[in-house]
């Protein structure tokens, strides 16, 4: 089995084939993080138009390894949901559009367990049970994948998810948008002890950001932000407390769950000091698990993963699919 | 061989596929969302024996998420199958509804939110050409003088300012028809599938 995977539920373009085998053949994502960065963040209206104009050439570029072009595919996954409305109808639209012209089968895929699912691009002999911290832009979650239809909700965030946190304090101290990549860099020359900042634990793996968020605001008011030493010290600092808040809640979520094996997924699992420190944490306790970093922030070979998986439970999706703006994270 | 149309910038309007020879041989109409296009597109398909060879899609102005859905949902198909895919102005679309009695006409359509959608066109042998872009007035806006001008209204929603209604180009031709007179014009390779774009309409005293 072959999928030819498209992703377009939020800010990037994507196109991949990935192999039952787990392989992946192709991934091609075209960003839009420039447009939007003049923004401050992503225009949904903007994005929609952007995916139109960039899918047909995303899709070309996907097919070019694969011998016969599209006969070389058995099938087609696209995200469904959860995501921008507009984003998402384009996907779902084009895809059924493909569809229908080559009698190809199509599978629609949750987006979230598209991140999580990455993790078999990554260790194909991943098995369920594991829990998993998903960290995102738009989601921070903790949760027991027991089987690829069983997969329950242990925490979330109650306000800010840990990337949009990133996003408004790389605004604060400065720098571009996303923030998660420029304080993971700026950070690297920065003392994360000069600063303390508050580890925001709340009971049952749930998460809060914005009293950290409101901490720094507060910490630079006495501070120099365009001094460079004072906006490394703070990025460091504020890296280290939400990646020592997600660590903490993931080792409770872990030992409760009894789990020997951990994912981490999403675009902030693309962080440097997060990877390490789980690795570092978890080396003697549990299998550890985190996909690239290109197969963390969104792409579209994670969707063919989540395809494959899916197709294989249930088969292919008979009816029209319809886009699902607020479809329920890892829902099936 | 036969061509599949698709225009899904409006309400009302949905999916044709023509003959050679343009005349109709399935028409559906959409609701509106993702699923509701694929079935009546499932459905038309299944209902016309016909091969497709090409493609026209209505590039708007018109609902923004209708639009978009339209044209990526036949690029996909054109792109599956390897045929072309042609875009034409959603506003041309109803102003081929008329005959061109007078040199120019004026295509006015609401644009939901008390918005007005306009575009001027000037008669020529292949039927309607647009003598610019598309353009959006806002509800509290008057008319610019200078698309009266001249020029009869084509004005299937009513959105027509007070005291113009003796320039009023009624219909002439079904949606369907005119749909059929811009395929049979719809020739060549088309536009390359990473060039598909939406027409999204200038927004008036947004311009420079
Ligand atoms: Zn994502």
């Amino acid at each position: 089995m072959r999928l030819l995977a498209i992703e377009t539920s939020c800010d990037e373009t994507a196109a991949a084939v990935v192999e039952s085998d787990w392989t992946v053949r192709s991934s091609v994502v075209a960003s839009q993080a420039q447009a939007h960065a003049r923004y401050g963040g992503v225009v949904p209206e903007l994005a929609a138009r952007m995916h139109l104009e960039r899918l047909g050439g995303v899709v070309e570029q996907a097919l070019e390894p694969i011998a016969g072009g599209l006969r070389g595919v058995d099938g087609i996954a696209v995200t469904r949901g959860p995501g921008l409305v507009g984003c998402l109808a384009v996907g779902v639209s084009y895809a059924q559009g493909l569809a229908l012209a080559t009698g190809l089968p199509l599978v629609g895929v949750n987006h979230m367990t598209g991140h999580v699912l990455a993790a078999k691009l990554a260790e194909p002999d991943l098995e369920p049970p594991f829990v998993a911290l998903v960290v995102s832009g738009g989601h921070t979650d903790l949760i027991h994948y027991r089987a690829d239809d069983d997969v329950a909700l242990m925490g979330a965030t109650r306000d800010d998810a840990a990337g949009e946190a990133f996003d408004k304090v790389a605004r604060m101290l400065g720098l571009a948008y996303p923030g998660g990549p420029e304080i993971d860099r700026v950070a690297r020359s920065g003392d994360p002890g000069r600063y303390r900042l508050p580890r925001p634990l709340l009971p049952d793996f749930n998460f809060s950001f914005s009293g950290l968020k409101t901490a720094v605001l507060y910490l630079l008011r006495g501070l120099d932000p365009t001094d460079p030493k004072v906006v490394a010290d703070v990025a460091a600092g504020f890296r280290l407390a939400v990646v020592e808040t997600l660590v903490a809640q993931l080792e409770a979520a872990a030992e409760s769950a009894g789990a020997s094996q951990v994912v981490v997924a999403g675009g902030v699992a693309s962080n440097g000091l997060l990877r390490e420190t789980v690795r570092e944490r978890f080396a003697k306790v549990a299998r550890v698990v985190i996909p690239a970093p290109s197969l963390c922030t969104d792409n579209a070979a994670m969707i063919g993963a989540a395809g494959l998986v899916r197709s294989g439970r249930r088969g292919f999706d008979r009816g029209p699919l319809d886009a699902e703006p607020g479809l329920r994270a890892y829902a099936a | 061989m036969a061509e599949l149309v698709l225009d899904t910038s409006v309400r009302g309007a949905g999916l044709v596929i023509l003959s050679e020879r343009g005349t109709v041989m399935g028409l559906r109409e959409v609701a509106g969302g993702a699923a509701s296009l694929q079935e009546g597109l499932r459905d038309l398909l299944a209902a016309v024996a016909a091969p497709v060879s090409s493609v026209l899609v209505a590039r708007g102005p018109g609902s923004y998420i209708g639009v978009r859905s339209g044209l990526a949902a036949g690029l996909g198909f054109a792109q599956g199958r390897g045929i072309p895919i042609h875009l034409v102005g959603s506003l041309r679309v109803v102003a081929e509804t008329v005959d061109p009695l007078g040199a120019r006409a004026l295509v006015l359509r609401s644009a939901g939110r008390g918005g007005v959608l306009g575009q001027l066109f000037a008669a020529s042998d292949r039927g309607w050409t647009a003598e610019g872009p598309s353009r959006l007035l806002s509800r509290d806006q008057d008319i610019p003088p200078s698309w009266l001008d001249g020029a009869g209204i084509v004005d299937p929603d009513g959105v027509m300012p007070a005291g113009a209604d003796g320039r009023r180009l009624p219909p002439a031709r079904s949606l369907d028809r005119a749909l059929a007179r811009l395929g049979a014009a719809a020739e060549g390779p088309g536009v390359p599938y990473d060039q598909v774009s939406a027409d999204y309409a200038v927004r008036v005293g947004a311009e420079r």
